[in-house]
């Protein structure tokens, strides 16, 4: 018996679309939140490239498609550019940390310690999401440098460069969030 | 779980549904309304297929008005990934290529020839037709009207400068003709620089190039291919499986998107990627991350191999240039700062080692400048030395003069002059006909040779570095290991006191075999994007 990989009634171009977007969400969201002005933002922006890629395939197939994410690359420039068209742009001010190296290596070394709390916190939806909401609407790069820093695994000075803000003012809005989470949220 | 892990579940559950994403994106796409957001970006951001009436320098003929019809967004990206794939097919296959280059807004024809002059042998660029806004097109003549503007052109160029010319600011799409839908009738400019068409990364780069500002050094071997310097690029896969791990003989290079690298010292490695230069010690079998700067369009400006030194430069995210130097004697990376220099909408074209300075071209819309900066060690002193009103060409340097070309496009003439760096006094070296000239310089940039090719006839002269001017037979190939030495035709020479004298064949052609590769490993560059450095026994 073979097992069929593909759902029933799928057609190749739905196939298609599925496959490559299982392929390319992860890069394109963290080019996106790099990119883009808020990380709440971010779903819509996605939702409009996909889309965008989505008819495109439709419409004219995606045989001459060598390069998907490439190609979605293309349409994410265009789209984050479109996106933020019509928005005024705040500047990023820069600032020194508020942080010794000492206390942020303190904090650093906090973060590798087990909490038996942290499972509930996830467990409560409510609390979760405000949790989130707090990181991504202190101001337009908080949400940006936490994704990164935590789910793309990207050093500071990495994150700073990308970001083309000031090392220090990286870690003054990653370490001050925790920290004031830390007091807020009980974490 | 431990605070990290905490926030990265919490930052990607929160972030984005990836789920939700997918099926929202397929209803997006499958609604049949406009949204306004699309008409506001059709407005600001349009391609067209239309009738262009046909419009002779001479005799201008009555032809039918343009209808811009706005296709939008999705026509703007298809056109630019389009332009893409294309290039990729035809230039294995072609030299040259004809080329739609569409600006990004107005320009007259000096303003055109000017930017153009940013790329190293524009002389090659053949400009064929001009397009203006409302549709008309004419054949370019050097007696076109200095008071049109225009907004696209037809050219032909060699394929290898198809991504120099994305790169230009003026430039928002140089496509090629051939498979476009267009033909030179229908033939719309692509508008809007703001997309930002010329940041498409490539994912193959021509075998055996790396980019590079400096136009032809023209070094030879006695093989009867010309290979690069041998530390830079190989695109070649090889399958080595280390076998002592204390020394290994292959070691991946940690990043991706790898457009070059090189070692510039025994255990210093340096990498250019998509969006950054990076710094690598290779210590105990690994390459370990000493210096990253994040930087676009990184590109090797020129190399000073007496003193271990490399130049490049790159963008920032607002396409002002920035110069690193990659030192080899202290194995380090560093940024000088050249902020000075690069005001406005101003773009350094090339960067020269010559002696102990820089040579330093940038040009704008408006003028081209060019600098010398006085070096000590990775540090520079920057000068003004001369600013010009027509497209320009550093030709070489020698001992406080730089040697330039410059194009008088009403006169359809190159004009050769030495220029002093100590207070910019020009002096006029010769004039030529500017079709067809083209120049080659040793690796050292202190002798070049200016080839004039005019109806069918070639005729090749030595820029000496004391300024003479020497006819010779042929077009030089320079020696790698010793730039004094050439070849013309069949004949070797060595310049000595300015002048070439002839050299035995016998004597000459250790000059031009391979030279000894210095370090202990090779790189290896793989179509993509990834490398390794492979330990040589």
């Amino acid at each position: 018996m073979i097992n069929r990989t593909k759902r029933k009634e799928e057609s190749a171009p739905e196939a298609y679309f599925n496959t490559v977007y299982d392929q390319t969400v992860n890069s394109i969201t963290k080019f996106v939140i790099s990119k883009c002005g808020n990380i709440l933002d971010t779903e819509d922006i996605l939702q409009n490239i996909y889309a965008r890629f989505y008819k495109r395939i439709l419409q004219k197939g995606y045989n001459d498609i060598d390069n998907p994410e490439a190609f979605l690359v293309s349409i994410a420039k265009f789209e984050i550019k479109t996106y933020y068209a019509s928005k005024k742009k705040s500047g990023v001010t820069e600032s020194f940390s508020d942080y010794t190296d000492e206390q942020m290596v303190m904090i650093e070394n906090e973060m590798s310690k087990t909490q038996k709390n942290f499972d509930d916190v996830l467990c409560n939806k409510l609390l979760a999401r405000e949790i989130f909401e707090d990181i991504a609407t202190a101001d337009e790069v908080t949400g940006k440098i936490f994704y990164l820093y935590f789910v793309c695994d990207m050093k500071l000075a990495d994150i700073a460069e990308e970001l083309n803000m000031n090392l220090s003012a990286v870690k003054n809005k990653l370490y001050r969030t925790i920290e004031r989470q830390k007091k807020k949220f009980r974490l | 779980m431990n605070k990290k892990e905490f926030y990265r579940e919490l930052m990607q559950t929160y972030t984005v549904d990836t789920e939700k994403v997918k099926c929202a994106a397929k209803r997006r796409a499958l609604k049949k309304t406009s949204s306004p957001l699309k008409i506001i970006t059709c407005t600001a951001a349009c391609t067209a297929a239309a009738a262009v009436a046909v419009v002779f320098a001479v005799n201008m003929l009555p032809g039918p008005g343009v209808d811009i019809v706005d296709s939008g967004l999705d026509s703007a990206i298809e056109r630019v990934y389009a332009a893409q794939q294309r290039f990729e097919e035809l230039s294995a296959k072609n030299e040259v290529m004809d080329m739609y280059v569409s600006f990004e807004k107005e320009h007259t024809l000096n303003e055109i020839l000017m930017s153009f002059s940013a790329i190293d042998n524009n002389n090659d660029i053949k400009l064929s037709l001009l397009y203006t806004t409302d549709g008309k097109y004419y054949k370019y003549s050097d007696k076109t009207s200095s008071e049109l503007k225009f907004r696209g052109a037809k050219i032909t160029a060699p394929a290898k400068l198809f991504e120099e010319l994305n790169r230009l600011k003026i430039v928002s799409l140089a496509e090629p003709v051939e498979g476009s839908e267009y033909t030179d009738k229908s033939f719309v400019p692509y508008v809007s620089k703001e997309q930002p068409v010329t940041d498409i990364t490539f994912t193959t780069t021509p075998e055996g190039t790396v980019a590079e500002i400096i136009i032809t050094d023209n070094t030879g071997s006695t093989s009867s291919d010309t290979p690069q310097t041998s530390e830079t690029t190989d695109i070649t896969q090889t399958e080595t499986e280390p076998t002592d791990p204390e020394n290994p003989t292959t070691v991946m290079i940690p990043v991706a998107d790898i457009k070059t690298a090189q070692f510039i010292s025994n255990d210093k490695l340096i990498v250019t990627t998509s969006d950054s230069i990076r710094l690598y010690k290779l210590a105990e079998g690994e390459l370990q991350l000493e210096t990253t700067f994040y930087a676009d369009d990184a590109k090797i400006g020129c190399t000073d191999t007496q003193n271990s030194l490399l130049y490049i430069t790159a963008c920032d995210t607002k396409g002002r240039n920035r110069l690193f130097c990659a030192d080899g004697a202290s194995g380090t990376l560093t940024e000088t700062d050249i902020s000075a220099i690069t005001q406005g909408d101003s773009e350094i074209t090339s960067v020269m080692c010559s002696g102990n300075g820089l040579i330093i071209k940038t040009v704008s819309t408006e003028k081209a400048n060019i600098y010398y900066a006085d070096r000590s060690g990775s540090d520079i002193n920057i000068a003004l030395i001369k600013e010009y009103a027509n497209p320009v060409s550093v030709i070489s340097g020698s001992a406080g003069t730089i040697y330039t070309a410059v194009i008088d496009s009403a006169n359809a003439v190159t004009k050769l002059y030495a220029v002093s760096t100590a207070d910019g006094t020009e002096t006029e070296l010769a004039s030529y006909p500017s079709e067809g000239v083209h120049f080659i310089r040793n690796n050292t940039s202190d002798t070049a040779a200016i080839v004039i090719e005019n109806e069918g006839e070639t005729t090749v002269f030595l820029l000496m570095p004391n300024g003479v001017l020497t006819e010779i037979s042929d077009s030089p190939t320079f020696s790698e290991t010793d730039s004094a030495v050439f070849k013309a035709g069949e004949k070797y020479y060595r310049i000595e006191n300015d002048q070439p004298v002839e050299l035995e064949e016998s004597e000459a052609l250790p000059y031009f075999t391979e030279p000894d590769y210095p370090y202990a490993y090779r790189v290896s560059i793989f179509e993509d994007g990834t490398a390794e450095i492979i330990g040589l026994n």
